[in-house]
């Protein structure tokens, strides 16, 4: 089904607002984020592995 | 000054207990959870045009953007955080409507909200025993959400189906992330204020509801 062209327009200005909203924090954090220590990249991809599978788990679901 | 300066800024500062934050959290994201639940399900009721939902969520982050701020450190913010809360649970019920009519529909809503709940709980149960330090990840949550909202922008002009489904799948992983790294914030404490981290928090779920419902919908052949 074709999406409107207002409620695109609607749309594309809330991703803006968002855009705007987030910009001080994504600049702050990508200049003052912590360094990544040795251990850290497991205790990250640990869980991010387990929620891969559960979503494709629940994927394969329905 | 971005709230997320000032809560780096306050560093480790244990003027507000860690444990009353923790609590005061989980106790206002579920109320907020329960609210924002109750209107999705008047608005389904309701069935409002998708303008209706659009304006709703235009509205909520108006005053995410303008009047939260201004609020967070009184008692009016608490009101705020259910006024915004449940303004998107609102603008969910289109949404909710559009699946709960394809055949499975009843099947793919309830299978994301438990996906979610699973999802959240394992996640926050993560954060809080390992007591890991996940600030390292913010600039790659931050700087990933914005180059997901650009590719949202894109996709809405340019209708592909690979590239819904890869949004959805990145923002699955940005939330997992955005959830490790606010609960270790606020374990931490360098989140200190419970409002800002319960709108934090509810909005990586709701944004991790809704991006299920739409990997899940196109699994069942519905997108």
């Amino acid at each position: 089904m074709e999406t409107p062209t207002w409620l695109q327009i609607g749309s594309a200005v809330l991703i803006i607002g968002f855009l705007i909203y987030l910009w001080p924090a994504a600049r702050h954090w990508a200049k003052n984020s912590p360094k990544m220590v040795k251990g850290d990249l497991a205790g990250v991809l640990i869980p991010f592995g387990g929620v891969v599978l559960f979503v494709i788990l629940l994927m394969m679901s329905v | 000054m971005n709230r997320y300066d000032s809560a780096i800024a306050s560093g480790v500062s244990q003027s507000v207990p860690v444990n009353k934050v923790l609590k005061n959290t989980y106790m206002l994201l579920s109320a907020t959870l329960i609210w924002s639940a109750v209107l999705a399900v008047v608005s389904m009721a309701l069935n409002p045009s998708p303008l209706v939902s659009l304006g709703t969520s235009i509205v909520a982050m108006l005053l995410l953007w303008f009047v939260l701020p201004r609020t967070a450190n009184s008692s009016a913010g608490v009101g705020m955080v259910f006024l915004i809360t449940g303004l998107l649970g609102f603008g969910l019920g289109p949404t909710l409507n559009h699946y709960a009519a394809v055949p499975n529909g009843g099947q793919i809503i309830s299978t994301a909200f438990g996906g979610t709940g699973v999802i959240f709980l394992g996640l926050s149960a993560y954060a809080l025993t390992s007591k890991r330090d996940f600030s390292f990840m913010g600039g790659f949550i931050f700087i990933g959400m914005m180059v997901v909202m650009l590719a949202s922008l894109v996709g809405i002009f340019v209708q592909i189906p690979a590239l819904s489904l890869a949004i959805s799948a990145a923002v699955v992983l940005l939330m997992s992330g955005l959830i490790l790294f606010e609960t270790s914030q606020i374990v931490r404490g360098g989140e200190t204020n419970y409002i800002f981290a319960t709108i934090s928090l509810y909005l990586s779920i709701i944004n991790l509801f809704t991006a299920l419902l739409h990997l899940l919908g196109f699994m069942s052949g519905d997108d």
